[in-house]
């Protein structure tokens, strides 16, 4: 826990749009991110998850504040600095096809930032993601979902970076190449040590991902817990979120009032023996 | 009021395998079914072809019948009549399915008017009720917006009262909330059970195993295109029979796990 920052925002404000319609998507973040954890940015739509995105791949100028790098200020550096600065974070993101060139084959996807790469690289960058050298030729239109993921983290991790931002990649893929791609995160990060931050709108996501939890609600962080603490969280948008998701547990106490009006929450026989009526039998 | 049943639903692209080969499924009335399973297990083929919304070319076998009616065999005039009255159909991307030109207003009129001759004041009347009815607040409002000016979560919920504007029996849901956000889709879902409630027939198609622990009476895993498992939820997802279901809900168990 007393890990330095590898990456600090500092009040970090981000206004969108133009002069008739203004958007506050960020407004004033505070957020450390310690080298070697691993972090989980949860929040709603439109709470300003993808602006800070943005903001923490230094990508995206904040309006006002300051985003540190290793302790340096990272939009007062230097271009090509800075431009070096960026390669210390891997992105992946949810919509992966459209980050691909579609004429481009696999392995020129992965070495497209380090053109000094060899073919060996690409073959060990696909092996450790799970994926067989034999995809190297193959083209981005010809993988699963699932496979263009592992992709994607193949080309994030060519830099050798020292974060992952991860960006919603599992939102869209089923239950398996979900689970598939969350383990190879979760793998690659227990072996090289690599610290992730984690975006996402589900919570059961980011609790198996995360050691800490941060909340974003209407731009700003509003809550920040260990993982473990999260049934005490304290703020409304933490606990609407935690309400909101479903679980698969046998006792599940958020289900639907109609299965608790029924007396038991594994009932097997369906509303339809219990009495209620069809909207033609009122009228 | 009877439910849906589904017996030996095949579908057959041009030129492709067999993707949906037998499937049966049960629905009652006032129940939500939740049909789970990986991508390419011929789930969302399954509702298409229950809808008879398939592309050109595709080949359907077996029957689905809703009240005596097999809805694979009913020509397009009597498609025509059962379409909103008797089945109501969502998918996942809801604005895609929106007229960008058109006011949510013209949409609900457009769809009324199809089924019911009534005079425009009684047709804004059962568009406004069917607006509140997908849990829309200040239906009066939203009247006049234009799809572009809606939340995920809003269109969604006009797709919604699109669907239920002429109380179909079946409502089929497609993967309807896995855009939205943990919140929203608590909200639509909780809609959805409502109208479950008042008898309607829900078909929920959900790769999201938690969804169906939450928010459905019966669920059928697909795989491959057959039903392997077919039950009360409870059933199936605290004892599943099938090896692809106890696959699946292992995954599924890890997010849910780490939760409590």
């Amino acid at each position: 826990m007393t890990a330095p920052a590898l990456l600090t925002c500092e009040q970090v404000t981000r206004v969108l749009g133009d002069r008739r319609r203004r958007t506050t998507a960020l407004d004033g973040v505070d957020l450390d991110v310690r080298a070697g954890e691993s972090l989980a940015l949860v929040g709603r739509s439109g709470s300003g998850k993808s602006t800070l995105v943005g903001v923490l791949a230094a990508l995206d100028r904040p309006d006002s504040g300051r985003l540190l790098l290793d302790g340096r200020d990272v939009w007062s550096l230097p271009a090509a600095h800075r431009r070096a600065a960026r390669r210390r974070v891997g992105l992946i993101f949810q919509d992966v096809a459209s980050s691909f060139d579609p004429r481009y084959p696999v392995e020129r996807v992965i070495a497209e930032g380090l053109p000094e790469r060899s073919a060996g690289d690409v073959g060990e960058l696909l092996t450790e993601v799970g994926l067989d050298p034999t995809f190297a030729p193959r083209h981005p239109a010809t993988l699963s979902g699932g496979e263009r993921q592992r992709v994607a983290l193949a080309r994030a991790l060519s830099t050798r970076p020292a974060l992952l931002l991860a960006d919603e990649p599992t939102t869209g893929l089923d239950v398996l190449a979900q689970h598939h791609v969350l383990d190879l995160v979760a793998r690659v990060r227990r072996d090289t040590g690599l610290t992730v931050v984690f975006v996402t709108h589900d919570l059961g996501v980011a609790a198996r991902m995360a050691d800490r939890i941060a909340v974003l609600a209407d731009g700003r962080i509003v809550e920040q817990l260990p993982t473990g603490d999260l049934r005490h969280a304290r703020h409304g948008a933490t606990r609407e979120l935690l309400a909101a998701t479903p679980r698969l547990l046998p006792s599940d106490d958020t289900r639907h009032p109609a299965f608790r009006r029924a007396g038991s929450s594994c009932d097997s026989a369906g509303p339809h023996q219990r009495g209620w009526h069809s909207p033609r039998e009122e009228r | 009021m009877s439910g849906l049943t589904v017996r030996g639903l095949t579908v057959d692209l041009p030129g492709g395998p067999r993707i949906v080969n037998g499937v049966d499924l049960d629905l009652a009335a006032g129940e939500v079914l939740a049909l789970v399973g990986p991508s390419g297990a011929g789930k969302s083929l399954t509702v298409r072809a229950i809808a008879r919304l398939l592309p050109p070319g595709a080949r359907v076998g077996g029957t689905a019948r809703l009240n005596d009616v097999d809805l694979l065999a009913v020509d397009q005039a009597g498609l025509r009549r059962l379409r909103g009255t008797a089945l109501g159909c969502m998918f996942q991307n809801p604005t895609a399915g929106l007229n960008p030109t058109m006011t949510v207003g013209g949409h609900l009129l457009e769809t009324l008017r199809a089924h019911h001759r009534l005079p425009r004041v009684e047709l804004r009347e059962r568009g406004l009720t069917a607006l509140a009815g997908a849990g829309l607040e200040r239906p009066a409002e939203l009247w006049q917006a234009y799809p572009f000016q809606l939340s995920g979560g809003q269109a969604q919920r006009v797709a919604l009262a699109l669907a239920t504007a002429c109380h179909p029996a079946v409502l089929l849901a497609d993967e309807i909330t896995t855009e939205l956000d943990a919140v929203t889709q608590a909200q639509v879902l909780d809609t959805l059970r409502a109208h479950a409630a008042a008898g309607r027939s829900v078909l929920l198609v959900t790769h999201d195993l938690a969804v169906a622990a939450r928010w459905a009476d019966t669920v059928a895993v697909l795989e491959a295109g057959r039903v392997t498992e077919h039950g009360p939820a409870a059933a199936v997802l605290h004892d599943p029979q099938a090896a692809l279901t106890r696959t699946l809900l292992r995954a599924a168990q890890l997010s849910s796990a780490a939760l409590s």
